[in-house]
Order: C-alpha cells, then sequence, then structure tokens
C-alpha cells in the first residue's frame, strides 16, 4: 500500500470518530437548549396568563404568543403543579398535524377550577436542529473530500523530493558510468538522507571496483604461476631418466594443477555472476544449444559408456551464451561423472523447461546442501565441488528455477527457463 | 404516498432485523479469523461485500423513510404524539449515525483491499466493522429502549 493511500485513509477514519462524536453532543446540547428556551417560554407564558386572570380579564379576550390554547373545565387537579409535554395538533391551514410542546397548569377562580393547556408548535425549532444535524453531516462528507483533495496535494509536493530519490536509486547501476545523483530537497530530512545514501552509494561503488580489481589480479596472478608450474612439470615429464615413482609425482603434480586452475576459473566465474558482469543476452535457439552440447561432450560420453536419451521440443530464450553454456555443461557433466556406467543420461526439453537425468545411488547428505560449493557426493575425481554452486548462482541471477528430484534410482535436475523464454511457434 | 408508510415501516424493521444478525455474524466471523490467524481468502471478501450491500441498501430505505415517508399523525397512538418529536430526533440521529457507519465502512474497505497480509486485513476488518457493528447496535438498541 502506497504512504498517500494509508495516511488519506488514517486520517479519514480519524476524522470520522471526532466528527460523530462532535455531531452526538452538539446534537444533544442544541436540542436541550432548545427545549429549555421552549419550555421557558411557556412558563414565562403561564405566569402572564395567570396575572391577567388574576386581574379580572377573560380567559376568551387573552392575548398570548403561544400558538394554541385550550380550557378544560375540571374539578378534578385543583393545584396540580404544571406539566409540560410533546403532543401533535392538526394545523387547518397547513392540513397536517405538527408537534407541539404543551404546558398543563390549573386556574382556580370564583367560577370553579379550569386546565388550561397553552401549545407551542415545534416546526420551526424542529426544523431548525434537523438542518443542523443533517449540516454536520454534510459537513463531514465536504471535511472528507478535502482532507483527501489537500492531503494528496501537500504529500505529493512534499514528499516528491523522496520520490525522486527513490525512482534514481531504483535504476541505479553500480556497472554503469556516472555517480548516483540524487535532487536537493528543502526538507532538511530529506536533504540528509540524500547525502547518506550518496555517501554509501561512493563506498559501495569503490568497494565494488576495488573487488573486481582484486577478482581479476588474483585471478589473473594465479593463472600465470599455475601456467609456469604446468610447463615446468609437462618438460619435467619428457626428461628420459626419471624413475616410475618420479613419474607418478610429476604425474600428480599435473593433475593438481590443472584441478587448480580449473577451481581458480570457477571461482572467478561465481565472483563475476555475483558482480553482474554478464549483462549481455542474446537470443539463444535452446533446442540447438543443447544439441551443441550434447555432441561436445560425445567423448566423455562414449568413454562412460552413456547412451543419450534425448526428447527435445523448440523453445527460445534470451540470456549470456557464455553462462547458458556453463549452465548446460556443468548440469550434463554432473550426470557423466556421478551417473552408474553404462546407463542412460536423459536430456529432455519441454515447455522450455530441461531435465536431464542420470542413474545412481541416493545423495549421502541431504537434499538442501546439493547446491552447495565443495559438497562431493561421491569419491570419483575430477569435480572440483562447485559445479552445482555455479548452477545454483547462473538460476538465481536469472531468476530461474532449478530443483533436484530423486525417484526410483534416477537423480533429475529440472531447470524451468519459461521464465526468460517462450516456446517457438514454426510456420 | 404516506398510506404506504406502515407496510414499509415494517419492511425496514424486518430488513433491519436480517441486516443485524448477518453483521453481527460477519463480525464475529472477522474476530474468530483474527484470533485464528487463518488466511483472508474468498469468503471472508464476499463476506465483506454482503456487509456493504446490505448497508447501502438500508441506508437508501433509511432515505426514503426520512425524507420521503413520515408517520401520519392519523394512525399515531397517544403515546406516540406525546414523544413524536422525541422519535423524530432520534430519526434524524439513526440517519445520520448510519451515515457515519457507511464512510467508515467505505474508509475500512479501501483500506482493507490495499492491504496485502492476511493478518492485517483480519486487524481492520475487526476494527472497521467491528466498530459499525457496534454502532448500529447500540443505535438501534437505543429505539427499542426508548419504546
Amino acid at each position: 500500500m502506497k504512504l498517500l493511500s494509508k495516511t488519506s485513509l488514517l486520517i479519514i477514519t480519524g476524522s470520522i470518530f471526532i466528527f460523530w462524536i462532535g455531531n452526538l453532543v452538539f446534537f444533544r446540547i442544541t436540542r436541550e437548549v432548545i427545549n429549555e428556551h421552549i419550555n421557558n417560554e411557556l412558563m414565562t407564558q403561564m405566569a402572564g396568563l395567570m396575572t391577567r386572570l388574576n386581574q379580572g380579564e377573560t380567559i376568551s379576550n387573552l392575548p398570548g404568543s403561544f400558538d394554541q390554547i385550550n380550557i378544560i373545565e375540571t374539578n378534578i387537579h385543583p393545584g396540580q403543579p404544571p406539566v409540560l409535554s410533546d403532543t401533535v395538533l392538526y394545523n387547518a391551514s397547513q392540513q397536517k398535524f405538527i408537534a407541539h410542546r404543551a404546558l398543563r397548569f390549573s386556574y382556580n377562580s370564583d367560577k370553579g377550577s379550569r386546565d388550561i393547556i397553552i401549545y407551542k408548535s415545534l416546526l420551526s425549532s424542529d426544523a431548525l436542529i434537523e438542518r443542523i444535524t443533517l449540516l454536520s453531516v454534510a459537513l463531514l462528507i465536504v471535511f472528507i473530500i478535502m482532507i483527501y483533495i489537500l492531503n494528496r496535494y501537500i504529500f505529493t509536493n512534499i514528499w516528491s523530493a523522496f520520490s525522486n530519490s527513490l525512482k534514481r536509486l531504483d535504476v541505479y547501476d553500480f556497472n554503469k558510468p556516472g555517480g548516483l545523483v540524487l535532487p536537493v530537497s528543502e526538507i532538511a530530512e530529506f536533504d540528509r538522507l540524500n547525502k547518506v545514501l550518496l555517501e554509501m552509494a561512493d563506498r559501495i561503488q569503490s568497494d565494488y571496483k576495488s573487488l573486481k580489481e582484486l577478482t581479476a589480479n588474483t585471478s589473473h596472478e594465479i593463472q600465470t604461476p599455475l601456467a609456469i608450474i604446468r610447463n615446468k612439470a609437462e618438460l619435467l615429464l619428457q626428461s628420459e631418466n626419471l624413475s616410475e615413482t618420479d613419474l607418478e609425482t610429476v604425474s600428480s603434480i599435473l593433475n593438481t594443477t590443472g584441478r587448480l586452475s580449473k577451481l581458480n576459473q570457477s571461482l572467478l566465474l561465481i565472483a563475476k555472476i555475483e558482480n553482474k558482469q554478464f549483462e549481455e543476452s542474446e537470443e539463444i535457439d535452446l533446442k540447438d544449444a543443447l544439441e551443441t552440447y550434447i555432441t561436445n561432450l560425445d567423448v566423455l560420453i562414449n568413454a562412460g559408456g552413456f547412451s543419450i536419451n534425448s526428447e527435445l521440443d523448440n523453445c527460445t530464450i534470451r540470456m549470456n551464451h557464455m553462462l547458458l553454456d556453463v549452465l548446460i555443461s556443468n548440469l550434463l557433466k554432473n550426470a557423466i561423472t556421478h551417473g552408474t556406467g553404462g546407463s542412460d543420461i536423459g536430456v529432455r526439453l519441454k515447455n522450455c523447461i530441461v531435465e536431464i537425468s542420470n542413474q545412481g545411488a541416493p545423495l549421502p547428505f541431504s537434499e538442501d546442501q546439493l547446491f552447495k560449493r565443495f559438497i562431493k557426493g561421491s569419491g570419483k575425481e575430477g569435480g572440483t565441488g562447485i559445479g552445482l554452486e555455479i548452477v545454483r548462482k547462473i538460476c538465481n541471477y536469472y531468476r530461474i528455477n532449478v530443483k533436484h528430484i530423486y525417484s526410483e534410482g534416477t537423480h533429475s535436475f529440472r531447470v524451468d527457463f519459461s521464465t526468460i523464454g517462450g516456446l517457438k511457434i514454426e510456420d | 404516498m404516506q398510506e404506504i408508510y406502515p407496510y414499509f415501516i415494517r419492511f425496514h424493521i424486518i430488513f433491519s432485523v436480517i441486516f443485524l444478525i448477518t453483521i453481527v455474524y460477519i463480525t464475529i466471523h472477522y474476530i474468530s479469523g483474527f484470533l485464528s490467524k487463518r488466511e483472508y481468502g474468498l469468503k471472508e471478501i464476499r463476506l465483506r461485500k454482503i456487509y456493504l450491500t446490505l448497508l447501502y441498501a438500508d441506508l437508501v430505505i433509511g432515505i426514503i423513510l426520512y425524507f420521503f415517508l413520515q408517520k401520519p399523525a392519523e394512525i399515531m397512538s397517544t403515546e406516540e404524539a406525546m414523544n413524536y418529536s422525541s422519535l423524530r430526533f432520534w430519526a434524524i440521529q439513526h440517519f445520520s449515525n448510519v451515515i457515519f457507519v457507511v464512510i467508515l465502512c467505505i474508509t475500512g474497505n479501501l483500506l482493507i483491499k490495499k492491504v496485502p497480509l492476511s493478518a492485517k486485513k483480519f486487524k481492520y476488518s475487526v476494527f472497521y466493522f467491528g466498530v459499525s457493528t457496534i454502532i448500529i447496535i447500540i443505535s438501534v438498541g437505543l429505539f427499542a429502549l426508548r419504546k
């Protein structure tokens, strides 16, 4: 949820409660005040009536600001205290019943006891309270709309510096030339945030450059002495006066140097993937690529007595050619290295999902250890122990799913390329 | 038009009772979902829509009743005539309460729709629809007490 939406909705929620409570209190107070005013008016009129009646005026001639007067001849309630009540009276001119406030009081004279009821119309006061209440509700709706518009306008303006910084950070790439540039803001906190971000980006870029240089230099510096050792060992191997033990020792040096060289190249490749140094990508026909890899590894496949069982559909993907080469080669080499000699190696491509399978014993370690570096299942020589780690790194880099399945003596690695490719439609 | 008032008020009362039972059930459902920390699924979304639809319908009935239909004095009992003013005030207060509840539920609905997490969806559902239910119960309860 956007910050603007959340703040607007929470402010509106708060406002609803404030207005609702305010409306309740305001309604009660207004009603009490108006009722009290009408009651006081009726009591004043009652006092005026009593005075005039005591002065000898007849009831029929009494003027008053009350709306109606009823006189009931009675002997039942002499000395009864005045009683206020609500009632409705028919208004002939408006042809409808109208709410009235009534005051009933007793008057004793020589002619006997009488109950007098004076009425005051509540039409105007009721209408006033109704209008006030409805207006406060209408005011709430207008207020909420205003809050929403104002909040949106103010928020968009004030937070524009933050949004701009966020957009620039989103597209910022350490690999590309030119440092991070963030706009200057008049809001002190945003300005401070931008400064901190700029310092952090500078530090990260500098560390990134140093790491890249270190990786490249170390790799280069290690490769040269390794090449020298390898050359010297090869020369020594050609020497005539070597005993059998010496020959075995020199061969061992050559093999170990070869493995060390491969390990160095693999670690360098992992560092390059982590540093996102494989930006270039191209459209690759996965079916063609798989057929080429199988042909390239023909010697190794035949040497192990394996037979390839392939079912390849069409699929075009977009990725770095070198990384695809490493990914598929590593999975095929893994199948050749760990597969049971003389068995089938399955290569299947369906719906842009590549599945490479080989027969073999169950894993001697837990499934989650499989893609970790230097975890080796069999004691077979030749592997560096980081082939599957490289597969995982490449898959993570392209956000493609890779999983291992073991069922009925068959190990399968399933790589889902559908996120970076699609089916090739043939004409 | 006033002659349809008795039928309409009866319909309003029956509708309000069904509405009240439904919203109490929906509120309890949301509270149980919040406490049991389950996923906010299709059922909860449907219940939210039912709550809002019934609320809008109740508001429309209330508007018709308040602005276009008033109890004819001819069919008023003496007791009702004595309390005519109070009843009229109760009606306007009840009507304004429903307006507040509608705005509250619309705000809550927007917030719930935008929140991605189930726990938060339940939390906001309990708050917005729970408070709305309480306001409606108090509003109707005050009428019952007044009667």
